[in-house]
């Protein structure tokens, strides 16, 4: 019977991200949210270990308000418990102090064989988080997995790295960060979702965790500006039929000196 | 006074953060300590140590605890004791990650990884780094008695040899581990580097087998361009190396010519080719985003259009 806890991202889309072609200022009113996109896969990697060998899937996020939305796509999913430490200003917070939020948090909700998040998340992509969180919970960490097994109290792995794939073994307790190719997630029906539309949120905020949070700016991370100045490109289709369209392109590359 | 320790298990990029280490160390009134693990690194040691590396501790450790990315940390935190206040510069490959964040969870210090500049302005260490998706990027401060920036490949360049020597100095080392490395299989080798090719023909999911290559491959032989792909062809399906991966998680590419084949052109994979020259895209998908995003788009089917590319092209050629 595995404990598994998979920690979930609610964030903007960044795809739909409003930048003032002039300035570059990015603007995030507005901006609708979504589950981070390998989220999906570190669920679904939970869910196959617990269909294998039994256990409980807790779904863990900080976020907005508006996160819950993430957490029931989870809860669609199959995930048993999800758990909202709920807090306005976690848009602000660096991987540090997203840690220690996590942290304290896990350290509430009781022992955890297994804990599971993907390799980023699509807003900032730091990949920090989970190396700082296994530090604080002094737990073994496999990153980029791109398999992954429990057996005997042991976790398997095949971590895809730049120029190797590495096989790590843990004890558990343990961590491990997914790959987006670890897994294709389960789309779940429309009954499933559904039925996770009245399923409960555990919901806690920082004060319930015992942290100020005026604290957690004080870490020593400082944003100045994020700015989105992008280069403006032609955008000439070429039209007509393949032919056509194929001398349309030659003749225009042949006259920029690009091919020959 | 601050110091500047340095980590990378990628010898080149520890070269790149040898001499960023060493500019930042001057400027900041401090010295540059490289940290080097491994019983059979005494080579790069020694490179390091004369290309301006004020001292390189080598940390002499079991062949267990090689490249390992809890060894690193814990060997990082035990040099970083020795100095009051330092900023602290990892590779950002993807064991540097680990290495840095628990690095920084150690020293309860600030962390950024990725970072394409890291800049010392008065008290602070200002860094550019990618967010969402690599269309926005992000400048942050990092401040406090420890700093840790996760440096990107190729953000700065190699060190120059130097006329004098900094010390060698040997640690005793017995790091604890908690993951084992069973298993290592390395990826076949393709010594592609694509970061300073100037044409590129790159292929996505549009492609429909393996085979097809060849049909892309024979393009980029008459353009005298070489090929890379989208993230599903390398990490997914295996297709081609992991080194012809173009975008966020992969590589940045700055070719005069993008020829994007069968590539819908998610942000993550145009954060590799913002650089580039002219971007070209085939796609059958009309409303696919790489149109919003190239200087020259054609609607089509890639079977169609590339055996047809290659026929003007080889024309041309001949005329």
């Amino acid at each position: 019977m595995l404990n598994i806890v998979v920690l979930v991202k609610h964030v903007y889309d960044e795809n739909q991200l409003k930048v003032d072609r002039e300035s570059g200022k990015v603007n995030f009113e507005g901006v609708p949210g979504k589950i981070s996109d390998f989220d999906r896969s570190a669920l679904e990697a939970a869910l196959v270990l617990r269909s294998a060998g039994g256990g409980k899937v807790t779904s863990l996020t900080l976020g907005p308000e508006e996160a819950v939305k993430s957490l029931r796509e989870v809860m669609a999913m199959g995930a048993d418990q999800t758990i909202l430490i709920k807090d306005q200003s976690f848009y602000k917070m660096d991987a540090a102090a997203t840690a220690r939020v996590l942290h304290r948090a896990l350290e509430k909700a009781g022992p955890v064989d297994l804990l599971i998040c993907a390799e980023g998340s699509v807003d900032s992509y730091t990949s920090l988080l989970a190396p700082m969180l296994a530090e604080k919970l002094h737990l073994p960490l496999i990153t980029y997995a791109q398999s992954l097994q429990v057996k005997d109290g042991t976790v398997r792995a095949e971590r895809a790295l730049e120029k190797r794939v590495e096989v790590v073994e843990a004890k558990l307790p343990a961590f491990v960060t997914v790959t987006g190719e670890i897994n294709d997630p389960r789309i779940p029906t429309l009954l499933q979702i559904m039925a996770a539309m009245k399923k409960p949120v555990s919901t806690f905020t920082l004060a319930d965790l015992g942290i100020d949070p005026r604290d957690l700016g004080a870490g020593g991370y400082r944003l100045i500006e994020y700015s989105a100045k992008s280069r403006e490109r032609r955008r000439a289709m070429l039209e007509g039929t393949v032919p056509e369209a194929v001398s349309k392109l030659v003749d225009s590359l042949a006259r920029e000196g690009l091919v020959s | 006074m601050v110091d500047v320790l340095f980590y990378s298990e990628d010898d080149e990029l520890l070269h790149e953060l040898t001499g960023l280490a060493t500019a930042l160390a001057a400027q900041a009134g401090g010295r540059s300590f490289a940290v080097v693990l491994g019983d059979d690194k005494v080579a790069t040691a020694s490179s390091v140590a004369w290309e301006g590396a004020s001292e390189v501790y080598l940390f002499r450790a079991p062949a267990v605890a090689r490249d390992h990315p809890e060894a690193a940390a814990q060997a990082l935190a035990q040099a970083t004791a020795d100095h009051s206040t330092a900023i602290l510069l990892v590779g950002s490959t993807k064991d540097g990650k680990v290495v840095a964040g628990r690095l920084a969870a150690a020293l309860g210090a600030p962390a950024a990884s990725d970072c394409a500049s890291v800049q010392l302005q008065g008290e602070e260490l200002v860094v550019e780094r990618p967010s969402y998706g690599g269309r926005v990027k992000t400048r942050a401060a990092l401040s406090g008695r420890y700093v840790v920036a996760c440096v990107k490949p190729r953000a700065y360049p190699r060190a120059a040899r130097s006329a004098t020597a900094g010390k060698v100095t040997e640690v005793e080392f017995s790091p604890t581990l908690l993951t084992s490395i069973v298993e290592v299989k390395e990826r076949p080798s393709s010594n592609l580097d694509l970061t300073r090719a100037e044409r590129i023909v790159s292929v996505g999911r549009g492609l429909k087998k393996k085979e097809d290559l060849l049909m892309i491959q024979g393009l980029a032989d008459i353009m005298g361009a070489s090929v890379g792909c989208s993230r599903p062809l390398s990490a997914d399906l295996g297709w081609l190396p992991e080194e012809a991966h173009i975008g966020l998680t992969g590589i940045e590419v700055r070719p005069k010519i993008y020829l994007a084949i069968g590539i819908s052109g998610q942000l993550q994979h145009m954060a590799g080719v913002k650089e580039a020259g002219t971007i070209v895209a085939i796609n059958t998908d009309k409303g696919a985003p790489i149109f919003a995003n190239c200087d020259y788009g054609m609607v089509g089917d890639l079977y169609q259009v590339v055996p047809e590319l290659k026929r003007q092209l080889a024309a041309l050629k001949n005329k």
